[in-house]
């Protein structure tokens, strides 16, 4: 629950046109009691806001264990209850404070306490038998509480302890209901568990092969022996129903609204979005791919044996069976302008990804023979013609590099060298992508940097590198690598893949639209609702978040669809 | 059709009749092996009486295991009134069972008599108790509709917490049999009982705060706790 | 009530050689007689004849026994029986207890005398423990609202409508279409015997609508449900109206819905048919091409949906011997599992089927049928090789599956489905019509999948069913229900309300405070609530926990 409230700090004591003035008080201490008091002595309305859902603060269990009962805080804290010029929010917590000329609108996410307070009198009973104990922390663990119970003796207000969001599934970039479908799945209820994970996630065949679950480093299994494998779950639920031959039902909601939405990107986060339109009821929902298929970098990005493309299809196939128009091959900016889709829809969702390779600033980088480390994936998935021959050196420590070093011994190179400036501690790929690679035989050569590739007749040949050493930490807290003078040497090779990152092609939009860009390209939106500076237009995904995890391009998509359902509603109420 | 001479049947209406209580009580008793005989699930003549059962008889098997009673000494199966062949089958293949397990006490169960019959008591109790009667009694609720909060829970989850209980239950009612014989220190019923000494504090603690004991002097530099008679077990 | 100390008589039956072939009953009646609380004891020969009735009742009134156990057959039969006779000798019905030593012992212990003995006497011991804590009951009985409710308006529901209607019965009749017939509607002949289907339904239409009984409403959802038998209240909305009616009985005929086999057997609504829409076809007359390929148990007797649907052999025979009398050049060919053609007139026509030349090739649910662009691929059983039937359209026998408002009509009137989501009677061969929820009754294909002629057969007998409480104009009903035996313990926690499948508990504002209130009516004394009650306030009568602990007591104490 968040209530708004309006405050005004502005206390003129001597203007009398001010009605009334409210002042707020954080936190539920001694020194906001105090506070709170004397503030409401001066004749000011005061909400005392409070985390926990009694008052106190840290006196209040000192007092208990050196009196067992009543302390010198109670008499303020009982003064708090009998002043009317007080009110006492519990439970609450501050979520923002904006300044309009001086006056303060407040908002506060109030948890709710689970208790009838007016009707929680014979509630001793209920401590009696409450069957849940848990960890008493306001008496140092020495005894246990009750799920329900009153908070501390001086602030009898009962409330039910009830967990917060689960860890796994607060770390989730889209919230899964982990905890519901793994628990489902332990039942055996396989369809429901799958059922609870699409309310969400239309990918769980695909996610369930290659997201790197963040989930499960956080789970608090892991303290005791190893996370619960989440991912592998969500695969286990997703396959059984395709080895069950089971058609997913499709459940489209009555009510239906007519706006046009146009998706640019048939990507995890287009697509999601486009799922997530259809089950709020919008009918005409295009998904323009510039591709000629739909997936984005589950499909052109992440390689065959990661995430076989007849088991992506299946995904696909289950979103756009919620009556999503189709239109692959289209380029925006290319074969339509962004012009004539921005007048011909209510609504635009940018999801483009980012497809497009950053370059390894060094020199000839543009000699034949050099190759994006991205455009190399992708033009292996489409079917294209990929050098395959000789020895091959990818730099980088990503995924992608993973991907691209594993993709080009499977596709006929003699070897794989991967440069990293650092060491292997410090790769941000999955460690098991890099066990994977090192068992298939790559060879990593771990702090050293490429400086020039090598030329000869127009074409690379190899590249010269230099030996580094690890130095002070940066801001993205690994330790810088520092050249080792001197140190060059040269690596021979046929073929050179730059995987050190990816950006955003905007060149779908021009300049005269006036969208605002970040660091990677990317399109600058509103953190909360992914509308971009341009009014109706959105964006999600790589596109906007810069390369990231398919799952937060899924969420970034679903998010981009609900501010698109509101954003359309919200003008159809105002119209 | 003829059967094994060994068993003898009790009718009820429903399987959803059987009481945790009854099932402890007969083993209390010195019964050797129950069996509960009902409906095939889906064409319970009672509706759901039977997926009642399931769940009461599951949290009882598992109390009386953890006092350290085998607990295939109680089963719960499941039959078609017209499959005389089945009844058969199932009473025989228990009777083999339970004759494998030799007499309750033995070498099968966890627990020797007669130690396991005070245990047995303890989780007699303890079922009779709120605590697990309302969270077994809510399971297909909490699990169909869900809470007051429309929050449905997974049955491995009321599983898990029914198991939590179970454990504290036991130590719960342990600790207050052994008070109500006589008045002790902490660390004197932690040896006693087999709890660690911190849980044994905690439980200890959290019974005072409940009301069920009091503090009744310290005996050189330990607290010495007593069964609060007055407000008797709710 | 006064407490009186239990003085029991005990009565041991030889039942002619059944008990005494194994059992020495005269030694039994002697243990007996050593048993607590026991003043009075006897064998007989068949306590069930008249002779041994009237000891009975001699040993109530001459022993003034207040407790009587007789150590016989099975209750099943006997019960009502003795319960009466006690009842005829002054002893409330409800202090009578009865030891299975027939069924349970000397039947199924033969060549064990010794064991059997020893078992024998334990039952009687039980038998007395449990009579000696055993209390009166009363027969409840409740008024019946004198209406019926019929839900669903096809063959099943009509005909259980009129049949009411005509023993001057008011009903109402719901049905969810716009239009009354059902699945009659779509259909063309009817197997076996060749009628015109319009014509069945018509005419039972027309009776039902010129019938002063009936009222009928179309478009009509049912919205809520409450009470129990004599006294349902039934919400039901219909043309946009909503109406609460209170109704003695209800008999759920909803019938079943056609399984469209999407992505089997190339099934396109085309070329490849159901017979469903096969039926249309002829309708209209015209059958396109000489070769038709029939496939039954497309989607039946297979892991997803085990159960046989019955009517579609007799249908595939009809719809095959419709096509010849069309256009005689035809070839048919009936690809089977296993020929369904039960009864008198189903074998008749498949025997002219086969007359008529409609091939029959048996298939394996191992090996399937392959249909392809011009021709249906089957391996033959007996020929032990594949072979290529020629098609110009290809019928698939699919079953009727149960109906998409069975789970919804199944939780508003709270009576169970089976796998298949098809209704489940009480019992399948004592109860056949009845639910287990008194005053409900299921007729047609919602029971299962019947042809024309059982729906109707179910529904008069619903019907009949159905008129025994609404002629009575009251129902009696077994004591044997929960009660509230510890009223000061119950806090109105509404635990065992929200288990009850009956809805037989409601939880009420008493000048004690809130208390749960038994609707005795409407408790069918499962026993859930008492075993859940936290406060141990509930208790079934005549199964009392202290009832039951004591048959265990008394089973250890030898």
């Amino acid at each position: 629950m968040v209530r708004p409230l309006s405050i005004n700090t502005k206390l003129k004591r001597e203007c009398a046109e001010v009605v009334e003035r409210k002042v707020l008080v954080i936190g539920g201490g001694a020194a906001g009691i105090k506070a709170a008091l004397s503030e409401a002595a001066a004749g000011n309305k005061v909400y005392l806001v409070e985390h926990l859902p009694g008052i106190g603060g840290e006196r209040i269990p000192q007092d208990r264990i050196i009196t067992d009962s009543y302390s010198f805080t109670v008499p303020d804290v009982a003064a708090i209850k009998e002043n009317e010029k007080i009110e006492v929010l519990t439970n609450a917590d501050l979520q923002g404070l904006i300044n309009e000329n001086g006056q303060y609108k407040v908002k506060l996410h109030c948890r709710t306490t689970r208790v009838l307070q007016e009707k929680s009198r014979d509630l001793l009973q209920a401590i009696r038998v409450c069957p849940i104990h848990m960890y008493d922390d306001y008496n140092e663990g020495i005894e246990w509480r009750t799920a329900i119970d009153f908070f501390n003796s001086a602030w009898e207000g009962y409330n039910i302890y009830k967990e917060e969001m689960p860890v796994c599934q607060r770390t989730c970039p889209m919230n899964l209901d982990i905890r519901t479908y793994v628990g489902q799945i332990a039942d055996g209820k396989y369809a429901e568990s799958l059922a609870t994970i699409r309310k969400k996630l239309p990918f769980p065949l695909g996610i369930g092969r290659v997201c790197p679950h963040p989930c499960e480093f956080e789970c608090n299994r892991g303290y005791k022996d190893e996370p619960v494998s989440i991912c592998s779950l969500k695969r286990f639920v997703a396959d059984y129903e395709v080895n069950s031959n089971v058609e997913p039902k499709i459940q489209l909601p009555e009510e239906t609204y007519p706006e046009k939405i146009a998706i640019i990107g048939g990507g995890p986060s287009g697509l999601t979005c486009a799922y997530h339109l259809a089950l709020s009821g919008y009918q005409n929902i295009t998904v323009f791919e510039a591709l000629p298929e739909l997936g984005g970098m589950l499909r052109v990005g992440i390689p065959e044996y990661r995430l076989p493309k007849a088991i992506l299809a299946k995904d696909i196939e289950f979103i756009t069976r919620h009556g999503i128009e189709i239109r692959t091959g289209v380029c925006i900016g290319k074969d339509i302008g962004f012009d004539d889709i921005r007048n011909d829809c209510d609504a635009v969702l940018i999801a483009v990804g980012a497809h497009q390779g950053m370059s390894m600033r060094v020199k000839n980088e543009d000699a034949e023979g050099v190759y994006e480390g991205i455009k190399f994936l992708r033009d292996v998935a489409l079917g294209n013609e990929v050098p395959n021959k000789g020895t091959a050196i990818v730099v980088g420590g990503g995924n992608v590099a993973m991907d691209v070093s594993r993709t080009g011994l499977r596709i006929g190179f003699d070897e794989v060298n991967l440069l990293y400036r650092r060491t292997r501690r410090e790769m941000p790929a999955s460690p098991w992508e890099v066990d994977a690679a090192e068992d298939e035989g790559i060879r990593f050569h771990f702090l050293v940097a490429p400086q020039e590739v090598l030329v000869k007749d127009g074409k690379a040949v190899g590249m010269q590198c230099l030996k580094m050493e690890l130095g002070e930490p940066d801001a993205s807290g690994r330790r810088r690598p520092v050249p080792i003078e001197g140190s060059e040497f040269v690596m021979e090779a046929d073929t050179i893949f730059a995987a050190i990152g990816q950006v955003t092609d905007t060149s779908l939009v021009e300049e005269k639209h006036g969208f605002k860009f970040g660091r990677k390209f990317n399109f600058e939106v509103n953190p909360k609702t992914f509308e971009t500076n341009v009014e109706g237009v959105f964006a999600s995904g790589d596109a906007a978040t810069g390369a990231n995890i398919a799952i937060r391009a899924c969420a970034g998509g679903k998010t981009a669809a609900e501010s698109i359902h509101k954003y359309l509603r919200g003008r159809v109420e105002s119209a | 059709m003829q059967y094994t001479t060994d068993i003898r049947v009790i009718r009820i209406m429903c399987t959803g009749r059987m009481d945790p209580v009854v099932m402890a009580d007969a083993f209390v008793h010195g019964l050797d092996g129950l069996l509960v005989l009902g409906c095939l699930f889906g064409e319970c003549h009672y509706v759901s009486g039977n997926f009642n059962a399931r769940h009461k008889i599951n949290m009882t098997q598992e109390m009386l295991a953890y006092a350290g009673m085998n607990p295939n000494r109680l089963s719960f199966r499941n039959l078609s009134s017209a499959e005389s062949g089945v009844f058969v089958k199932h009473i025989t293949d228990f009777s083999t069972e339970i004759r494998e397990l030799g007499p309750l006490g033995g070498a099968a169960d966890r627990v020797p008599l007669p130690k396991l019959k005070e245990n047995l008591e303890i989780a007699r109790t303890a079922l009779a108790g709120p605590k697990l009667r309302w969270v077994v009694g809510k399971k297909p609720v909490f699990m169909d509709s869900g809470n007051k909060y429309q929050e449905i829970f997974t049955e491995h989850e009321i599983n898990r917490t029914l198991s939590g209980i179970i454990i504290d239950e036991m130590a719960t009612h342990s600790i207050l049999a052994a008070l109500q014989k006589k008045r002790r220190a902490v660390k004197d019923l932690a040896k006693e009982l087999e709890i660690p000494g911190p849980d044994t504090l905690k439980y200890v603690l959290a019974l005072k705060r409940r009301g069920f004991v009091e503090l009744d002097g310290v005996d050189g530099t330990s607290p010495v706790y007593k069964y609060k008679t007055e407000e008797g077990m709710c | 009530m006064e407490k009186e100390e239990p003085r029991i008589g005990v009565f041991v039956c030889k039942c002619g050689n059944n008990i005494a072939g194994l059992l020495d009953v005269e030694a039994l009646e002697e243990y007996s007689r050593t048993l607590p609380d026991v003043v009075f004891t006897q064998w007989n020969l068949y306590i069930c004849s008249d002779a041994g009735l009237e000891e009975i009742k001699k040993g109530i009134k001459e022993q003034n026994l207040n407790r009587v156990v007789v150590a016989s057959c099975t209750p099943r039969t006997h019960e009502p029986l003795f319960r009466s006779v006690c009842a005829e000798a002054g002893l409330n019905g409800y202090l009578f207890e009865m030891v299975n030593i027939r069924d349970q012992c000397s039947w199924v212990h033969a060549g064990y005398k010794e064991d059997a003995m020893v078992k024998a006497r334990d039952l009687i011991r039980m038998g007395v423990a449990k009579a000696a804590l055993l209390e009166p009951q009363e027969i409840i009985t409740s008024n019946v609202a004198v209406r019926a409710l019929v839900v669903g308006g096809g063959i099943a529901g009509l005909t259980a409508a009129i049949s009411l209607a005509d023993r001057g019965f008011p009903v109402i009749l719901l049905e969810k279409e716009k239009e009354l017939g059902g699945m009659l509607r779509s259909l063309y002949r009817l197997a076996p015997m060749d009628m015109d289907a319009s014509e069945v339904i018509d005419k039972k239409i027309k009776e039902v609508q010129d019938n002063p009984n009936i009222d009928i409403y179309t478009g009509a959802t049912i919205d809520k449900v409450k009470g129990f038998i004599g006294k349902f209240d039934v919400t039901f909305s219909a043309n946009g109206t909503s109406k609460d009616v209170r109704l003695g009985v209800v008999i759920i005929a909803t019938g079943a819905g056609n399984l469209v086999p999407e992505g089997m057997y190339q099934y396109d609504g085309h070329k490849v048919i159901t017979q469903w829409e096969l039926e249309e076809k002829l309708k209209a007359g015209k059958i396109d091409g000489n070769n038709v390929v029939m496939i039954q148990c497309v989607g039946a007797r297979s892991a997803e949906r085990k159960y046989c649907s019955r009517i579609c052999c007799a249908i595939a025979i009809k719809n095959a011997i419709l096509i010849k009398e069309l256009n005689s050049e035809a070839k048919v060919c009936i690809l089977y599992r296993d020929i369904m053609a039960y009864g008198v007139q189903n074998e008749d026509q498949l025997r002219k089927a086969k007359e008529l030349g409609i091939r029959f090739v048996k298939y394996d649910p191992e090996r399937p049928p392959v249909v392809n662009e011009d021709k249906v691929t089957v391996f033959h059983h007996l020929m032990g090789k594949e072979i290529d039937l020629p098609q110009d359209m290809v019928v698939l026998s699919t079953p009727l599956v149960a109906s998409e408002e069975a789970e919804k009509v199944a939780s508003l009137f709270r009576v169970s489905l089976d796998e298949n989501k098809f209704f489940l009677e009480a019992h399948v061969k004592l109860r056949p019509i009845d639910c287990a929820t008194d005053g409900i009754f299921i007729c047609g294909s919602a029971h299962y999948p019947k042809d024309v002629r059982e729906s109707i057969l179910q529904a008069l007998g619903a019907a009949s069913r159905a008129s025994i409480p609404l002629s009575q104009g009251e129902v009696k009903i077994e004591p044997i229900v929960t009660s509230l035996v510890n009223k000061d313990a119950c806090r109105g926690c509404g635990l065992c309300v929200a288990l009850c499948p009956y809805n037989a508990l409601e939880i009420r504002d008493t000048d004690e405070g809130r208390k749960v209130n038994v609707i005795t009516v409407a408790c069918k004394g499962c026993g859930v609530c008492a075993a859940t009650c936290y406060r141990h306030a509930l208790s079934i009568n005549s199964f009392t926990d202290d009832q039951m602990e004591a048959q265990i007591h008394s089973f250890l104490a030898a």
